[in-house]
């Protein structure tokens, strides 16, 4: 038995609006409960949040405590830091150090016949005077030095041969 | 009629206006919520973050003086004779004096000056002549290295004749003051390098001057000499 609707068509309720009404009544509703859950969700989470900061504050206060008691370690710690920072640098400038250092290599490479008779080191350059019996020993000499790869540059600065002295050979290192 | 599809009209307007009012406050909602809400929670992460930040920095500091008390006070006595406080300069003339009569050479002058004073570090210029065999100086230069307070070569000539070798020796030493404040507990300590342990250690083999520090002893009842 199909329904009677008595009244006239003109009369029927507006179908969009009722739509609209619709389509709005279940938006709100999706919304209202992602609404609800994203609060819940923030709330939680700043809880979270909240308890980690205070028992990361908690651990601070603690080791702050504890690092207050090893005050005199610290102080210790800064002294010797402070000290073995000044050593470095005053180690690393000192060139002179690093050219007696490589003379020291020299040396160790000499021929028995040769003998050193003259240093003069500073922070420019460093002046040795050797006198060596043989030519062959200059040759060692030299061989030493160019092995070594210690220098920048080699000057050989004079030149002299005494018969029965030997070779006296004045280089200039840098 | 037409009164009744003005109320039927109003009907539906009002089944609409309800839930668009409703619409309006949760759309008002979400804005205050993520605005609000969302901004806390960042700067909950970020206090966070750098409370995680601090912890860490205290924690590494606090294992740090653990690890290093047991051999921090050795390393103080060693570092503070190596770079000493006040101007080394009797200290100076007290281990060259020795070195050079370990070595047996003849001292033949020794003269102390040129203070440099920069804001931070001084150093101490002495230049002295000695006279003996190569070797001899060589091990000289060696040893001065190997002695507190820290001495390092400004300028060596050394000239030989007849197997006797005279050399004017510059050095330079050094002293400042010792840092008189501690970082802040909050600030993040530096740990010691493996260049740095090397330099301790080199500084706890230098020789250490042959004086002794007498400790400070309260005063003793003087005896009565008639009893």
């Amino acid at each position: 038995m199909n329904a009677i609707n008595l009244l006239p068509q003109s009369l029927a309720s507006n179908s969009q609006l009722a739509n609209l009404a619709r389509g709005l009544r279940k938006i709100n509703l999706v919304a209202t409960i992602v609404l609800i859950a994203g609060l819940l969700g923030l709330t939680a989470l700043m809880g979270v949040n909240s308890a980690l900061i205070k028992a990361s504050e908690a651990k601070q206060d603690r080791l702050k405590l504890s690092i207050k008691a090893l005050q005199s370690v610290e102080q210790q710690y800064t002294l010797v830091g402070d000290r073995v920072s000044k050593v470095k640098t005053v180690l690393a400038k000192s060139e002179v150090d690093q050219k007696y250092a490589n003379l020291e290599k020299v040396i160790v490479g000499l021929s028995p016949d040769a003998y050193i008779n003259q240093v003069d080191i500073s922070t420019e350059r460093m002046d040795i005077v050797v006198s060596f019996s043989d030519s062959k020993s200059i040759t060692n000499f030299m061989g030493n030095i160019t092995g070594l790869n210690l220098f920048k540059k080699v000057v050989m600065s004079s030149f002299s041969f005494k018969p029965g002295v030997g070779y006296l050979i004045a280089y200039e290192l840098y | 009629m037409e009164r009744f599809k003005r109320l039927n009209f109003l009907y539906g307007s009002q089944a609409v206006f309800l839930p668009f009012v409703f619409f309006v406050v949760l759309v008002f909602l979400y804005i205050i919520v993520f605005r609000v809400g969302v901004s806390k929670v960042i700067a909950q992460r970020k206090t966070l973050a750098e409370a995680k930040k601090s912890e860490n920095v205290l924690t590494e500091k606090e294992s740090i003086l653990n690890e290093s008390k047991s051999v921090l006070a050795s390393y103080v006595t060693a570092a503070s004779m190596a770079y000493p406080e006040k101007n080394p300069s009797l200290i100076v003339i007290s281990q060259i004096k020795s070195l050079v009569a370990s070595q047996a050479l003849a001292l033949e002058s020794f003269k102390i000056g040129g203070m440099q004073s920069e804001s931070v570090n001084s150093a101490l210029s002495v230049s002295f002549k000695v006279s003996g065999t190569l070797g001899q100086i060589t091990s000289l230069l060696k040893a001065i290295r190997n002695v507190a307070p820290i001495m390092t070569l400004d300028g060596v000539e050394l000239s030989d004749s007849g197997g006797i070798s005279l050399a004017d020796i510059s050095i330079k030493s050094y002293w400042a003051s010792f840092p008189d404040k501690i970082p802040s507990i909050t600030q993040p300590i530096k740990k010691f390098t493996k260049e740095d342990l090397d330099v301790l250690l080199s500084l706890s083999k230098l020789t250490s001057p042959g004086f002794s520090n007498l400790s400070p002893q309260s005063p003793s009842g003087r005896k009565d000499p008639f009893k």
